[in-house]
């Protein structure tokens, strides 16, 4: 499991200063910052220009920052983001390993340029078109740098399928599933969400908690927040309870005591306590201590960034 | 045909070991008994459980099921080794992942059965999926060796930790079901795996939770699953044979079929309904396999009720 806490990302304009200023009073765990879809082809440049400054600016409270390039523009796209307090370049899109393999390149001599430790920027391939699932597996395997995989789903792959972006989500059966595998093989998560029926009047609160318990049933830890009022519930819903902390502990309990007695098997109740309730548990364990530590840093982040205004 | 088809729709699990396990189990008569080398058997017993398995398999052959040995991937050479038979059907491997791995155990089971007496490549491969890159690479793997008759999606739930979705599925089970079975079809194997839904876990299934996920397998087009207690035999074996009405209805169809042959027409009518080849077909799968199930339980009946009377 990867213990990279990106529970809530949000898209920002990077062109758009009012965002731009109150995005850190948010409380996402990623901002991540756009060139892509947000910014009217007319500001690109412009857009380019401003990255390096604006980093800071969203990172004040304690979110990672991300930068979502064009694919018309790897390069270019890329001289603008790469700084440091970058951590991920998010690459709409994609279709081939080729296409990583470049980022990769590119981001290396970046980093050596600029004084980032080498190879610590990651690469989140978003599988958009249906090339980008053909190819899923060699993808997922065509850089050390991507950690995750994004898309499966979604408006873009919709497009390109020629088919209905909401119909009940079975017409991303394979879609999402091919990739999520592929990704599985090669160590990568797959973050395509699960879809969530809409309730008709749209409450977006409401909607975020409905959106992290679906995720987190399908054991997904990461997504978009598709309105500023999503992201509570999802840092919320995504982190785990102090009543599956403690039944996590006990299941630690229980199985190393059998596993000293040279058993495997038991049952607590209604539930079982095997090996693989155990390697849960524990990953449930590592996931909630890592949720900690990022919300005192963003707590800290923030209490810090208050006292200087 | 209907003689020669081969029933195997309840696959139940007990561990090796365990005596009492083994003939309670032969009670309820599964269409093939797994001696398990693996999750049942704790690391306390797994030496012991190696060491009886010559005489667990002959009194397991006693009955009329077939008898398999489930290795655990970990130790699967000595595992392999402690149960290569004449009277073992076959070795169910959990698990694998790579082409090799199935290479490299042929060879080993070709050289058990050369020194055990055992009639050379009889000892078959039921592969049970269990990892990411098992299912990726299923084709490969359920080529690897012609021991190979069945390929089966395992406790992936579990194994690869896949949660679920607010439509009510495991998350990418049916996909890793579609998978298994596209390639068993392909291949002639046996598609082995019961769609379990989210709230019951094997060994504490209900009776009901069992029916219902062998059922909606047959519809997908599996023919067996692993059972991990007693209990599910009865149930699982009903989930995967053909529901008595559809049986009798397919009967019907043919029946009619038959007789407008004769007439040498394309397109049968039965009861208002049209029938094309394929529906006919399908009628003929179904009776055939109702028909081979049949058999089996009457042979299984049979065997009981002399084991008894000896």
């Amino acid at each position: 499991m990867n213990l990279m806490v990106n529970r809530c990302m949000v898209f920002v304009p990077v062109n758009n200063p009012h965002f731009v200023e109150q995005a850190w009073t948010w409380g996402a765990d990623v901002i991540i910052l756009d060139l892509e879809d947000t910014v009217p082809m007319s500001e690109k440049e412009k857009a380019r220009n401003l990255v390096r400054g604006v980093i800071p600016k969203v990172a004040k409270g304690g979110a990672s920052v991300f930068v979502r390039i064009n694919k018309e523009f790897i390069e270019s796209d890329l001289r603008a983001a790469v700084w440091p307090g970058i951590s991920r370049i998010i690459f709409p899109k994609t279709e081939s390993a080729k296409e990583i393999q470049l980022i990769d390149t590119l981001l290396t001599e970046l980093e050596k340029e600029r004084g980032i430790p080498l190879g610590t920027i990651e690469i989140s391939p978003a599988l958009e078109t249906a090339l980008g699932v053909v190819n899923s597996y060699s993808i997922a395997t065509s850089s050390p740098r991507i950690k995750k995989v994004m898309g499966g789903i979604g408006y873009d792959l919709s497009a390109d399928l020629e088919i209905e972006m909401f119909a009940n989500f079975e017409q991303y059966a394979y879609t999402r599933a091919e990739p999520a595998l592929a990704g599985m093989v090669a160590g990568v998560e797959a973050t395509g969400a699960p879809y969530v029926p809409g309730t008709g009047r749209v409450d977006q609160s409401e909607q975020g908690k409905a959106r992290a318990q679906a995720l987190r049933n399908a054991h997904i830890y990461e997504a978009v927040a598709l309105h500023p009022e999503q992201i509570e519930p999802l840092v919320i819903g995504l982190t785990p309870t102090p009543t599956e902390v403690n039944w996590a502990k006990k299941v630690i309990d229980v199985y190393e005591k059998l596993e000293q007695d040279g058993e495997s098997m038991s049952q607590v109740g209604e539930q079982v306590v095997d090996i693989y309730e155990y390697r849960y548990a524990q990953e449930l364990l590592q996931w909630g201590d890592a949720c900690a530590a990022k919300d005192q840093y963003k707590m800290r982040a923030v209490a810090k960034a208050r006292s200087e205004h | 045909m209907t003689n020669n088809m081969i029933v195997r729709r309840s696959w139940l699990v007990v561990p090796a070991y365990d005596v009492d396990a083994i003939g309670h189990a032969q009670k309820y008569s599964p269409d093939v008994l797994v001696l398990d080398l693996e999750y049942m058997v704790a690391p306390k017993h797994k030496q012991e459980a190696r060491a009886v398995l010559g005489s667990a398999i002959r009194s397991a052959t006693e009955s009329p099921s077939e008898v398999f040995v489930r290795v655990d991937w970990k130790t699967r050479w000595c595992d392999v080794k402690a149960a290569i038979y004449p009277e073992l059907r076959g070795i169910v491997l959990p698990g694998p992942e790579l082409a090799e791995e199935i290479v490299d155990l042929d060879k080993l089971i070709s050289e058990c059965e050369h020194q055990r007496g055992v009639m050379p490549g009889s000892t078959e491969l039921a592969l049970i999926l269990e990892s990411p890159r098992g299912f990726w690479n299923v084709f490969k793997l359920a080529t690897a060796s012609s021991r190979v008759t069945a390929v089966g999606v395992g406790r992936v739930d579990l194994t690869m930790h896949l949660g679920r979705e607010p439509q009510g599925d495991f998350r990418l089970y049916l996909y890793l079901m579609s998978r298994t079975l596209v390639v068993a079809r392909a291949l002639g194997k046996q598609p082995l795996g019961a769609h379990w839904r989210p709230g019951s876990r094997g060994g504490i299934a209900s009776l009901k939770d069992s029916f219902e996920a062998a059922r909606r397998s047959w519809r997908m087009g599996f023919t067996g699953c692993l059972c991990a207690k007693p209990e599910q035999v009865i149930p699982v074996s009903e989930g995967f044979t053909p529901p008595s009405d559809e049986v009798k209805k397919a009967d019907h169809v043919l029946q009619a079929y038959q007789q407008d042959l004769q007439t040498g027409q394309f397109l049968v009518e039965v009861d208002d309904r049209t029938y094309d080849t394929f529906k006919i077909a399908r009628c003929q799968n179904i009776l055939t396999f109702a028909q081979a199930c049949a058999k089996r339980d009457e042979d299984k009946k049979l065997s009981m009720e002399l084991e008894t009377q000896q």
